[in-house]
């Protein structure tokens, strides 16, 4: 696989984690949110960003840039809620 | 955001009516269109094996070719030299020639036996795809393309404006929710928060997706309306450039060769040769450069001077003019067609999520007009709420067990019957319409299982149909190099049973007073019951 193509799908996919982990809604974290924490993310997204021009022009880079945090960022409320569910099951 | 609560209530109410109108329409353009998206592979794996030799090398393109004007002198007409033969284009030589029908074009393809005589093959296209794609442009509507593609456009219109609507009665509590997925007592504002996490960081695809569609619906509407406003009835597409000229083209290699010198990480599929009304040669280059956006599906076309080899960039995207680029980025953002398969993962996963979000407002609308039990006295549910819940059930599965079934179907079409499309689409609509009837039949609750087992068993299919294929029962065929196809048909399998297996506990285990729940009457028994109390 290409690395910078690997670079590009890792930290997008960082970048949406981590903007959700620093959400007050965040429900993988047990100990709570990463409160104000946005600049990690913001970094990843970055990161990615960069990456992904390396692969592709600059309005595709944008676009499928955009499409992978997108989806990310609309799997982590699931992915949350199942954690949290995992999470008070074992405890239980 | 503060805004009025009574302007919230009007968008509130524009969100959930065309949501509700449009929403199972849009379910199945969504479905199908993440299946479309891998169109290329689906047309491979479904087209049935070529009886022609393996493909002389592209350096005997030319003596093949010279021996296919000897046999057939018509094929000068148009005809292709194909780079990689792939199961979908089997040979190096393919032309078309005009059928009997308005627009009906015969492909037929060659190459040389093994005793150096010529073989000619008429090339069957598989049909699956197309189908796929037929339901994704008309949302799965059986009406003839004319009424269907308008409808498909006042859907994508109504979708834009459910899309903007809803961004707005979700502001006042954007900041506060967004992330939010509570799941707990309260099944209302679980579905609710589902929906929105779903709609709220896709709202730029839905928006982009939604506008493109209106665009390609009144594509014809448009370039009339600019013909008309603008140039007096006929557009001016610029000046024809002069037709290259020269004694003879250079050879399909040695094009390959300036192709590749010319447009480094340029895929060259194939070189498109036809004469023009003078009776000059006129070639083009067919390929993809996957760093950019390709107005075609699964493919860029410019045209090249056959002589010298000189590509004519302009109709390449990153060469265009601006008003081109931005026509093709139209097409190119609904298509997702750059960025090679990543990208293509992606835009299935977020059609697959879009499906998800039409179902979700639906079962939001269900959940939020329920008629809560309070002591020991039953609850009936409104005939509205039975009804949708039905139709989301029936019409939402239907689809999945439709297109599953047809596709598998493809595999043991093409031995049997001709018209393979016309097949393709009873196949489709029996299954689909049989779901909706058994959803009628059985509820929501009971059916919903149901169904979601037919999906699963249906989906198994496709991979079971490449199975047979491997011992060539029944007249199928397994071409190497396609199991992606019947591997990602596998993978769904589980994930529909396991929904299965939480459709049946929550039927069993759900609230008695929910159209999920068995106790609930289905819904004809309901009408019919009504039927008889009104009578009385």
């Amino acid at each position: 696989m290409n690395p910078w193509l690997l670079l590009a799908i890792l930290t997008g996919a960082a970048a949406a984690v981590l903007f959700y982990l620093a959400s007050p809604q965040q429900q993988w974290r047990a100990a709570g949110p990463v409160r104000g924490r946005w600049w990690p993310g913001s970094v990843c997204a970055l990161a990615s960003l960069m990456a992904t021009l390396q692969l592709l022009a600059p309005m595709e880079s944008v676009f499928a840039w955009s499409v992978l945090l997108m989806f990310v960022a609309s799997i982590m409320p699931f992915l949350g809620a199942w954690r949290r569910r995992s999470r008070a099951q074992e405890n239980a | 955001m503060k805004i009025g609560s009574d302007i919230v209530k009007v968008y509130k109410d524009v969100h959930i009516w065309v949501g509700i109108v449009c929403g199972l329409m849009l379910f199945i353009a969504f479905y199908a269109g993440a299946i479309t998206i891998f169109e290329k592979p689906l047309e491979r794996w479904a087209t049935p094996p070529s009886t022609l030799s393996p493909p002389p090398p592209l350096e005997d393109a030319e003596k093949l070719l010279a021996a296919v004007l000897a046999a057939h002198p018509q094929a000068a007409q148009r005809y292709s030299i194909v780079v990689n033969p792939v199961p979908d284009q089997p040979a190096r030589v393919i032309w078309s020639e005009r059928g009997a029908r308005p627009r009906q074009q015969i492909e037929y393809g060659a190459s040389f036996a093994a005793d150096g005589s010529l073989q000619v093959e008429k090339l069957r296209k598989a049909q699956a795809a197309q189908m796929v794609d037929r339901m994704h442009q008309f949302v799965g509507l059986p009406l003839p393309d004319g009424i269907a593609r308008y409808i498909m456009g006042a859907v994508a219109l109504a979708y834009a404006v459910a899309l903007l609507s809803g961004l707005i009665v979700l502001l006042p509590t954007l900041v506060t929710d967004v992330f939010a997925l509570r799941i707990g007592k309260n099944i209302k504002r679980m579905w609710l928060d589902a929906h929105n996490a779903l709609g709220i960081f896709s709202l730029p695809f839905h928006l982009v997706i939604a506008l493109t569609s209106v665009v390609f619906a009144f594509h014809d509407p448009f370039y009339d309306s600019q013909a008309k406003a603008l140039y007096g009835g006929q557009i001016n597409w610029g000046e024809h450039e002069e037709a290259p000229t020269g004694s003879a083209p250079l050879p399909a290699s040695q094009l390959l060769q300036q192709a590749n010198a010319q447009l480094p990480g340029f895929e060259v599929y194939r070189f498109g040769f036809q004469r023009n009304r003078d009776g000059q040669l006129e070639a083009s280059i067919v390929g993809l450069d996957v760093r950019r956006g390709a107005r075609g599906r699964t493919y860029m076309q410019t045209h090249l001077d056959p002589f010298t080899g000189t590509i004519d960039t302009h109709d390449l995207p990153g060469h265009m003019d601006g008003w081109s680029e931005s026509v093709n980025a139209f097409f190119a953002l609904h298509f997702g067609s750059y960025g090679g398969n990543p990208v293509r993962w992606l835009y299935v996963l977020m059609g697959l999520a879009g499906a998800a979000l039409f179902y979700t407002g639906n079962l939001l609308w269900v959940e939020s007009r329920r008629r809560k039990q309070r002591g020991a006295a039953t609850v009936e549910q409104k005939r509205s709420v039975r009804v949708l819940a039905v139709l989301t059930v029936g019409v939402a599965l239907g689809c999945v067990a439709g297109l599953s079934t047809s596709i598998a179907a493809a595999k043991w079409l093409p031995s049997r019957v001709d018209d393979l499309m016309f097949w393709h689409e009873a196949i489709y609509y029996v299954v689909f319409f049989a779901a909706v009837g058994w959803a009628l039949l059985r509820g929501a609750a009971r059916s919903a299982g149901e169904l979601l087992w037919l999906c699963a068993l249906t989906t198994l299919l496709i991979p079971l149909s490449s199975l047979a294929g491997v011992w060539g029962i029944g007249g199928t065929w397994n071409h190497a190099g396609s199991a992606a196809i019947d591997l990602t048909a596998l993978a769904a399998v589980p994930v529909l049973l396991l929904l299965a297996r939480h459709s049946r506990r929550r039927m069993r285990e759900g609230r008695a007073d929910s159209v999920w729940s068995a106790d609930m009457l289905p819904t004809v028994h309901a009408t019919a019951k009504g039927a008889l109390q009104s009578a009385d």
